[in-house]
């Protein structure tokens, strides 16, 4: 686990510096944490007394983007420490030090998990107290909010996963990113149906897409941790 | 000690490795010589449990390569045929990164670091970011993270490739003072001969994935050419001469050209003494006796056939 965490903090020193992937980091955040709830906060009283139905569509969809934020920074993270150290060739060295297969895969999780899970629920609790504050009583978050919010980390696992097994076959972390990133389209129907009130965060579809999502999650696991062992790198160098 | 048994390595149908076995023994300086894509690279890797043989084993020091993976990683250190150094970080940063790895406690870490950078030359650079470097300030600084834990054993692929002569030479002559007196191993592959032949007790010469030739310099030499060379310079050469030299019946074989006459014989300690009467006594005007030693160039280009 020390070997774990010493990964983590190797490669989240890197992302720093690393405009493409801490930009992304930031802006995600900003905009769906900041910009989308002042936005709601300036036209909520006016829909309020105009347009109750627009107010209800405009507020579910904005909640959904959360799930968006969730995936896309495991992706574009993950895809920078697993392509991306495949790519900058300095693997190797790191294949032939004394850290295991898991705890070097964990360490690597671990950087592409924790920001954007920490990062998704701060913008969430952002979002929430400023729609709260503009309707004035407490709407936020609801029963369907809050069955996002544990969809968060099941999904930035998933993206992390399925960037995993990209990562190994391709040669850069941009293309790595890019397949990867075709994941944000199934996540994105979900929020566009949940706009238009055909919500799967109400039973039992909710308990459905959790139970089946935290399977997949840990049956990749374990796929992904061999995918991404050593033999399987190398002979890709 | 290392001691490699039968070891393969496959990659789809490329026989990479086919079959290799030696022994290095503790203390020596071993250089692994052979040409591009003769499986030198793909050896260290298999040794250093950064890959799996197809078959075959290899036991260094009491562990073997396919059980004892760890032990044997936090064993060894490797100078990689790239630097794998992470260019975005410092070299601080890099090396702090890998004292965690191989498990060096903290409160030596940093002392460490600031002595294996003094070492390689690297103090006044060591806050920048490694992609400001040059390719052998790269090369010394890859160099640097091999040797931060103290390995018993070490693997350098080609570790003076990228450097000027004269860090060439220190670095050189770094490696020779950390195997003298000690039982560490240190495990080289280089193209550069005048360095093996300068380094190591013994060398390997690898081709096509199989050991073609191994032993001191001096033993490949005795093996190849069946025995030495004596290179006797003459004024006055003369078919007497010639006549009193094919009496002495330990001559393997000798010729003349331009004032040179080179001898074949088993053994110039022994031979060199009863040559040099036979020609005097023939009134040859000898200017200079001289042992022809094979370069590991020769041994090498010998060895190595297309
Ligand atoms: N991961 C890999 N996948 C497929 N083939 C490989 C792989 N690694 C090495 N090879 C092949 O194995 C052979 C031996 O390569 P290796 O790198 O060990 O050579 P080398 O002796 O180190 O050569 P050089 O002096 O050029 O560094 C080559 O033909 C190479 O193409
Ligand atoms: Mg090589």
């Amino acid at each position: 686990m020390r070997k774990a965490i010493a990964v983590m903090k190797k490669d989240f020193n890197e992302i720093k510096k690393n405009f493409q992937v801490f930009g992304v980091m930031i802006i995600l955040p900003v905009i769906f944490g900041v910009v989308y709830p002042l936005i709601l906060y300036f036209i909520i009283p006016s829909l309020v007394l105009e347009d109750p139905a627009a107010l209800n569509m405009i507020i579910n969809m904005f909640s959904g983007f959360f799930l968006l934020m969730a995936i896309s920074i495991p992706v574009v993270v993950a895809a920078d420490s697993f392509a991306g150290e495949k790519e900058r060739k300095t693997i190797e060295a790191l294949l032939a030090a004394p850290i295991s297969d898991a705890e070097l895969f964990l360490g690597k999780v671990l950087v592409s998990f924790l920001p954007a899970v920490i990062l998704t629920y701060i913008s969430a609790i952002i979002y929430c107290s400023l729609v709260n504050i503009a309707l004035g009583y407490f709407l936020l978050p609801n029963s369907a909010f809050w069955f996002q919010m544990a969809l968060v980390p099941l999904f930035a696992l998933l993206g992390i996963e399925i960037t995993v097994f990209i990562s190994v076959r391709v040669k850069g972390f941009r293309e790595a990113q890019q397949l990867a990133g075709v994941i944000i389209i199934p996540v994105l129907g979900i929020v566009m149906l949940n706009a238009f009130n055909i919500s799967v965060f109400v039973a039992p579809w909710n308990y459905i897409l959790l139970i089946s999502i935290g399977i997949s999650d840990i049956a990749l696991y374990s796929l992904a941790v061999k995918k991404f062992g050593r033999e399987n790198i190398i002979s890709k160098i | 000690m290392i001691r490699v048994k039968n070891l393969v390595k496959h990659f789809g149908d490329l026989k990479a490795v086919d079959g290799i076995t030696f022994t290095v023994e503790n203390g020596e300086i071993f250089g692994f010589l052979g040409p591009n894509g003769a499986g030198k690279t793909t050896t260290i890797r298999m040794l250093s449990c950064i890959i799996r043989p197809t078959s075959g084993n290899a036991y260094l020091n009491g562990y073997n390569i396919l059980d004892n993976p760890m032990e044997i990683r936090s064993m060894v250190g490797i100078l990689t045929e790239n630097p794998c150094l992470y260019e975005r970080l410092t070299p601080v940063a890099n090396l702090d990164f890998f004292g965690k790895l191989y498990d060096i406690p903290k409160t030596i870490r940093a002392t460490r670091i600031d002595e294996i950078l003094e070492m390689f030359d690297l103090q006044d650079r060591k806050f920048e970011k490694v992609e400001t470097f040059s390719k052998g300030m790269k090369q010394k600084l890859a160099l640097a993270r091999s040797l931060l834990h103290d390995p018993q054993i070490l693997f350098l692929d080609e570790p003076t490739s990228a450097l000027d002569p004269k860090t060439a030479k220190g670095v050189r002559d770094y490696i020779k003072k950390l195997s003298e007196g000690g039982d560490k191993i240190i495990f080289i592959c280089t193209h550069n001969l005048t360095e093996a032949e300068y380094l190591c007790d013994r060398v390997a010469v690898i081709d096509h994935g199989k050991i073609v030739g191994i032993g001191s310099p001096e033993e490949l030499s005795r093996d190849i050419w069946k025995g030495e060379q004596v290179e006797i310079a003459i004024k006055n050469y003369d078919s007497h001469i010639e006549q009193s030299l094919k009496q002495l019946n330990f001559i393997k074989n000798f010729e003349y050209q331009d004032h040179i006459l080179r001898i074949d014989v088993n053994d110039t300690s022994k031979d060199n003494p009863r040559i040099v009467e036979t020609l005097v006594k023939s009134g040859a005007q000898i200017v200079s006796v001289e042992i022809k030693r094979h370069s590991l160039e020769d041994i090498y280009l010998n060895l190595v056939r297309d």
